[in-house]
């Protein structure tokens, strides 16, 4: 038996057992004096560990056998060895093994040390392996040298007993089938996989092989960081790469193989999801010592070729400089400082988090406020024609580091450069500050162009990629409640806390207004050829091909296998895309731009920016985040001539060219504290932006971490091993929600899950059928998936939510909420959840179309039939009316209605009187509750306003409504209205007037206007109709109510 | 050499009419007096031998009877070779449950579907309402097998089993063959012949996997 027996043997799962294992040198190069002994250290690449592995499964009463090789990986200090395995044969059909005695009397005693001679075992034996599915085109058949004679024969006997009694012999008829199973490091052909997952033989191989189905779905060429299983089975979990943000990042309902009622599907993947889930999470829990922070600065700036002339404090430290706008608004004809002043209003509006970080800032220069790291990405450094081919030595990018030291001031001797990373125009430069420097490293750039003709320099990207591994102890953030946080300083020399991942990315892409389908194939190809190398300890020698391909593979690093992902680009986006430019000319877009007292115009304009649809089309940039921008467009800037009033190029419409995104990570918490661009720096034709971010990240020691994911693996240990099967109680399996009355509330109830097997159990819910969906539309559930031990519980949240768009369907179409949940538990049972509950129709929800055909209050339509005929409708919804007439009734209405906050519960009364026709409880003239009767019914006026699936004046007209000069082309307008919305809008305009006539609150309908406006023209934020301000609709309502 | 079927079997019927006990019986050879009613779907494996050359794999689905849960049924018998409709003796209505199974299956499932009708509790054979004579009438003009069984006392059980898998392979689609339809756990899958011989395949062919 090989020494490695136990550690072979207990990575195995439970069902499966190593007969035998035998140590072997394999063959193929080995000079003939090599064939000495087998244990010495220094021919451990040539070692392999031979193990019949077999599989009984009581429930087919079958069992079934493979040959395992393992060669062996060095610990860092070549100390110790681990198995790791490298190819499976399974055993059966043409399998076979045949054992040789070598002639050892070629064996040159000559050369060869005494001692090796003489430790020379007498005998050895060569093992030539067929493989059952024949011979491999590409692979030769394998040899192995073993001297073990006794251990050899049990393993002969083994695989010999183990091929008969695969009495299947020739089931698996397809040569495909084969390289599935029969070569682990080519499983990464998810064509293969598939065919191999069919076959319900040998199915227990795949937890083995090294490629999780799953990951093949993803378009990078992301690789699982090792082949063995040892390392497969915690790889996704305790690597130092972290893995593929973008996998991480998607929920794992839609990470799991495909399953439907009846069908589970592929389980051995599911568990191995769930598992490794369900290991990483608890173990961070549960070595947690405390959060880290730690704060970014992250800069872009197309220069435009120029060299520095400029004060860039601004920029780089994020302050507005005040002292700089005097000289900005003298040297420009353009008033910028309206405009620095307007931004700093609407910076204060952002929210509290962002406003308080500047003023902070601001107001105090203490290092504390200042960042942790900046990087800094600028584009175009370097225009000239010879630079597109010659690097051009690193006079720019010295000028450039120069010109950020001198930016930061007085704070320059807080900070050093950690590295920098140069393609011709793209440079990226990483400062941090000089007490954290020693935490950072593993410092990796690398960088890809895609200019002319795919390779030339001056389009492309930079990116770099480093680690940063926090002290222990010290410096950290720990919590109160953790037990765990004594004094490292001590122990905290040993012990190392684990890396978090940065990488940064600097990209200039593609220059064309019409080029939006190669902007987007430029992000997929810098996505995938952006490539990190991997360090490695050693250059291990591959001694088939295959491995070769493997470490190859091992080699690179994804730019997405990293914790957190930073991108700073140029990009020229023309904004609207061609589809609007028809709807919106240059000029009208000038012109919003333009329009100071409209405070949300950016964001309603973004709407048509390339990038920001190219991100929620999901054709780019999928699952990046940006902050929501609050600054004017950055490019292009006129330099003198031909400048428009803000200052940008007449020729070129004003863009936001220069983008700060990130990919948020599950393990990092990612916060953005701003998105700002600084006008005040004019040098180039572009302004430069940066962002401050802030990250919280777990602390903890990476060798507590490995031993708590070692000692979890075990507890699941029996998850997919065991004669067990998984036994759960579904404590409810009836869930009636009752009556359900209003859209927008949620209602919730808990299912309590126990396991009351003997072993731990992963489960889903799976749909019906596989092109169903898991739930109706109307309802969440959470979590969708789950992993416990025995005689645990988990709650399960079942919510109905009910928005609008469904409230319309169900006000008119089937009131009957039921479904059925499917909980299926992984190699067990599926267990059913019934939901019941019934919709209360509503009149909040619907089309005006619908309301005038009610021949009552909702409640009492039994169907849509009873609905009055098409061309006998109301003339305008009775429950408006209704709500209007009895708010006009009150002699003397409050005279701050609409502004006042309303009662819910009397809201939630008057909605329940309008749909079942009955009275209100308030009889009109009772003083005491009169004013706040009156203040909840103008609210449900409202809230019936906005639920209304269409606004009263649609989208379409908005443009022609702020052009109407009086009150009689105001009028004029309501014409294109189909009649009962002119009903509603003078109904209600008329209420409004008489109020805003009879209230002395100062600027009343002017706020009356405003919330109106919001209700009664909401915009359509899928309109391709151009964007209106909302002061001249605001101005158009105000024609009809004063 | 021996040949080795692999059947994917459900189960149907009205709820309480001992549709899990029949399969606990056949399974594990147990019995509980108390079994909680069934709400969902449990996966069982059981396999018969018919004689020395022949082994038949049920893969057996377990379902709901309850009427609650009749939409989610068709997922469960869709692939399936063959059915145990089974009623209990000792309720005429379950037997009228029975027979919408059957219709349904008749209409819905794989038409090659061996049906069995199966009359369960004979150990209540004092309170039986539906006859042997109804039954097997019933069955036979609907070209059904049919059987009676005691799931507590275990009379008749694998021979319903049984008797399901003599007939099988002779009813199962020619076009099964040697490794056609298989799929990773329990799923759909054809009869198969696992043993036929790679010569009666000739050496190259691929198959239909």
């Amino acid at each position: 038996m090989s020494s490695f027996y136990n550690v072979i043997n207990s990575s195995l799962r439970a069902t499966e057992n190593a007969t035998v294992t035998v140590d072997s040198l394999v063959l193929p190069n080995l000079p003939a004096s090599a064939l000495s002994s087998i244990d010495t250290s220094d021919n451990w690449r040539d070692r392999r560990v031979l193990t019949v592995v077999s599989h009984k499964d009581e429930w087919a009463l079958s069992e079934e056998g493979a040959l395992y090789v393992y060669k062996l990986r060095p610990s860092l200090d070549s100390s110790t060895y681990t198995p790791e395995l490298v190819t499976i044969y399974p055993i059966y059909d043409k399998f076979a093994i045949v054992m040789s005695q070598m002639r050892r009397n070629t064996l040159d005693l000559g050369t060869a040390d005494t001692k090796a001679v003489l430790d020379q075992p007498r005998s050895g034996f060569s093992l030539t392996i067929t493989p059952a599915g024949g011979q491999s085109k590409s692979h030769g058949t394998p040899t192995f040298y073993a001297t073990d004679i006794q251990s050899l024969s049990i393993l002969v006997a083994e695989c010999k007993r183990l091929r008969d009694v695969a009495g299947w012999s020739t089931f698996l008829c397809n040569d495909e089938v084969l390289t599935g199973v029969f070569q682990p490091t080519e499983v990464v052909d998810p064509d293969a996989v598939s065919v191999s997952q069919s076959t319900s033989h040998f199915n227990w191989l795949h937890p083995y092989i090294s490629k999780p189905t799953h990951l093949s779905l993803c378009q990078s060429s992301s690789f699982v960081p090792a082949s063995s299983f040892i390392a497969n089975m915690r790889g996704l979990v305790v690597s130092s790469i972290p893995p593929d943000l973008r996998t991480m990042n998607k929920p794992l309902t839609e990470r799991l193989p495909p399953a439907s009622a009846g069908h589970p599907g592929d389980d051995a993947s599911v568990i191995q999801l769930l598992r490794d889930e369900w290991i990483r999470s608890k173990a961070r829990s549960s070595v947690r010592q405390g959060t880290r922070d730690l704060s970014l600065r992250v800069g872009t700036f197309n220069v435009n070729g120029k060299m520095p002339s400029q004060d860039l404090s601004s920029w780089i430290q994020g302050t507005m400089a005040s002292t700089s706008l005097s000289q900005i608004t003298a040297s420009s004809p353009t008033p910028f400082e309206d405009m620095a002043l307007n931004k700093s209003e609407s910076k204060i509006s952002l929210g509290s988090t962002a406003a308080t970080t500047l003023i902070a800032e601001s107001a105090d220069a203490d290092s504390d406020t200042s960042p942790d790291i900046l990087v800094l990405g600028f584009q175009e450094l370097d225009l000239s024609t010879e630079a597109l081919i010659y690097s051009t030595g690193t006079a720019r990018e010295d000028a450039w580091c120069m010109a950020i030291f001198a930016a930061l001031g007085e704070k320059a001797v807080q900070y050093e450069k950690l590295t920098s990373k140069q393609l011709v125009g793209m440079l990226i430069v990483i400062l941090v500050k000089k007490s954290l420097k020693e935490y950072f490293g593993d410092i990796q750039a690398t960088s890809v162009g895609s200019g002319i003709l795919g390779l030339m320099g001056n389009k492309g990207a930079t990116a770099i990629r480093l680690t940063f591994t926090p002290p222990l102890g010290a410096g950290g953030k720990p919590e109160a409640s953790s037990s765990t946080t004594q004094s490292h300083e001590d122990d905290s020399d040993g012990k190392k806390a684990a890396a978090l991942t940065l990488t940064f990315v600097n990209a200039h892409l593609a220059a064309f207004d019409e080029m939006v389908e190669r902007r987007n194939q430029e992000f997929h190809e810098l996505s995938r050829r952006l490539m990190f190398g991997r360090e490695l300890n050693e250059t291990e020698p591959a001694v088939y091909e295959d491995e070769l391909v493997a470490q190859e593979r091992l080699l690179t690093i994804s730019l997405y296998e990293t914790d957190v992902l930073f991108w700073m680009m140029f990009t020229i986006t023309s904004n609207l895309d061609l589809n609007y430019r028809v709807d919106i000319p240059e000029s009208e877009f000038r012109k919003l731009l333009a329009e100071k007292e409209w405070d949300d115009r950016l964001e309603v304009l973004i709407r048509y920016d390339q990038l920001k649809k190219s991100m929620s089309d999901a054709k780019a940039f999928d699952g990046f985040q940006e902050h929501r921008i609050t600054y004017l467009p950055t490019y292009r800037f006129g330099l003198g001539l031909g400048m428009d009033e803000l200052g940008y190029d007449q020729k070129r419409r004003p863009a936001w060219t220069d983008r700060i995104l990130h990919l948020p990570s599950t393990l990092c918490n990612v916060e953005q504290r701003s998105y700002d661009s600084y006008p005040q720096i004019t040098m180039s034709d572009h302004r430069p932006v940066a962002a401050n971010f802030s990250l919280n990240f777990d602390l903890y020691e990476k060798s507590d971490y490995e031993a708590a994911v070692r000692r979890l693996y075990h507890e699941v240990h029996d998850l997919d091993g065991s004669h067990e099967r998984p036994a759960i109680k579904v404590e409810q399996s009836f869930l009636d929600f009752g009556q359900i009355r209003r859209y927008k509330t949620r209602c919730t109830k808990k299912v309590v899950i126990e396991n009351i097997g003997k072993i731990p159990c992963a489960w889903r819910f799976i749909p019906a059928q596989s092109d169903s969906p898991i739930h109706p539309e109307w309802l969440s559930v959470k979590p969708l998936t789950g992993l416990f031990l025995p005689g645990e519980k988990t709650e399960i949240s079942i919510t109905i939510h009910i928005e609008i768009r469904i409230a319309e369907a169900l006000n008119l179409g089937s009131r009957d909420m039921s479904g059925t949940l499917i909980l299926h538990t992984v190699l067990g049972k599926d267990h059913f959840i019934a939901i019941s509950g019934e919709y209360l129709p509503s009149c909040y929800g619907n089309k005006l179309e619908t309301l005038i055909r009610l021949p009552g209050p909702i409640r009492n339509l039994k169907s849509s039939e009873d609905l009055r005929p098409e061309n006998h409708p109301l003339n305008a919804p009775g429950e408006i009316m209704r709500l209007v007439n009895r708010l006009m009734s009150n002699a003397k209405p409050p005279d701050n209605l609409f502004l006042q906050p309303p009662d819910e519960d009397m809201i939630t009364t008057i909605r329940e009187c309008l749909d079942t026709g009955d009275e209100f409880p308030w009889p009109l003239g009772e003083g005491k509750v009169e004013g706040k009767v009156s203040h909840a019914l103008a609210h449900a006026l409202l809230q019936l306003l906005d639920s209304l699936t269409e606004p009263i004046l649609p989208s379409i007209l908005h443009s022609r409504c702020v052009q109407m000069m009086s009150r009689d082309e105001a009028f004029e307008l309501l014409d294109a209205l189909q009649p009962a919305a002119v009903n509603v809008w003078i109904t209600i305009t008329a209420f409004l007037h008489f109020i805003c006539q009879s209230s002395e609150v100062p600027g009343y309908a002017e706020s009356i206007a405003g919330i109106f406006t919001a209700v009664l023209m909401r915009d359509d934020p899928k309109s391709t109709a151009p964007p209106i301000s909302s002061i001249g609709k605001r101005k158009f309502i105000l024609q009809f109510i004063t | 050499m021996s040949k080795q079927y692999q059947f994917k079997l459900v189960l149907l019927g009205e709820s309480a009419v001992g549709k899990s006990s029949l399969v606990l019986r056949f399974v594990k050879d147990q019995f509980d007096d108390y079994r909680e009613s069934t709400i969902g779907a449990a996966f069982l494996t059981q396999t018969v031998t018919i004689d020395d050359q022949t082994t038949v794999k049920f893969e057996i689905w377990d379902t709901a009877g309850q009427e609650r849960y009749k939409s989610l049924a068709p997922m469960y018998y869709r692939n399936a070779n063959c059915a145990v409709v089974v009623y209990d003796i000792t309720q005429s209505s379950s037997l009228e449950k029975a027979r919408t199974w059957i219709r349904e299956l008749q209409r819905q499932a794989d038409p090659n579907i061996v049906i069995a009708l199966c009359g369960n509790k004979t150990d209540l054979a004092a309170r039986r309402q539906v006859t042997q004579d109804e039954a097997k009438k019933y069955a036979e003009e609907e070209g059904l097998m049919w059987a009676e069984t005691s799931a507590k006392s275990g009379e008749g059980v694998t021979e319903v089993f049984t008797a399901i898998a003599k007939k099988l392979p002779s009813v199962a689609s020619p076009a099964a063959r040697p490794g056609a339809g298989t799929r990773t756990g329990p799923g759909a899958r054809q009869g198969v012949d696992l043993n036929k011989q790679a010569g009666t395949q000739g050496q190259n062919e691929n198959c239909n996997c």
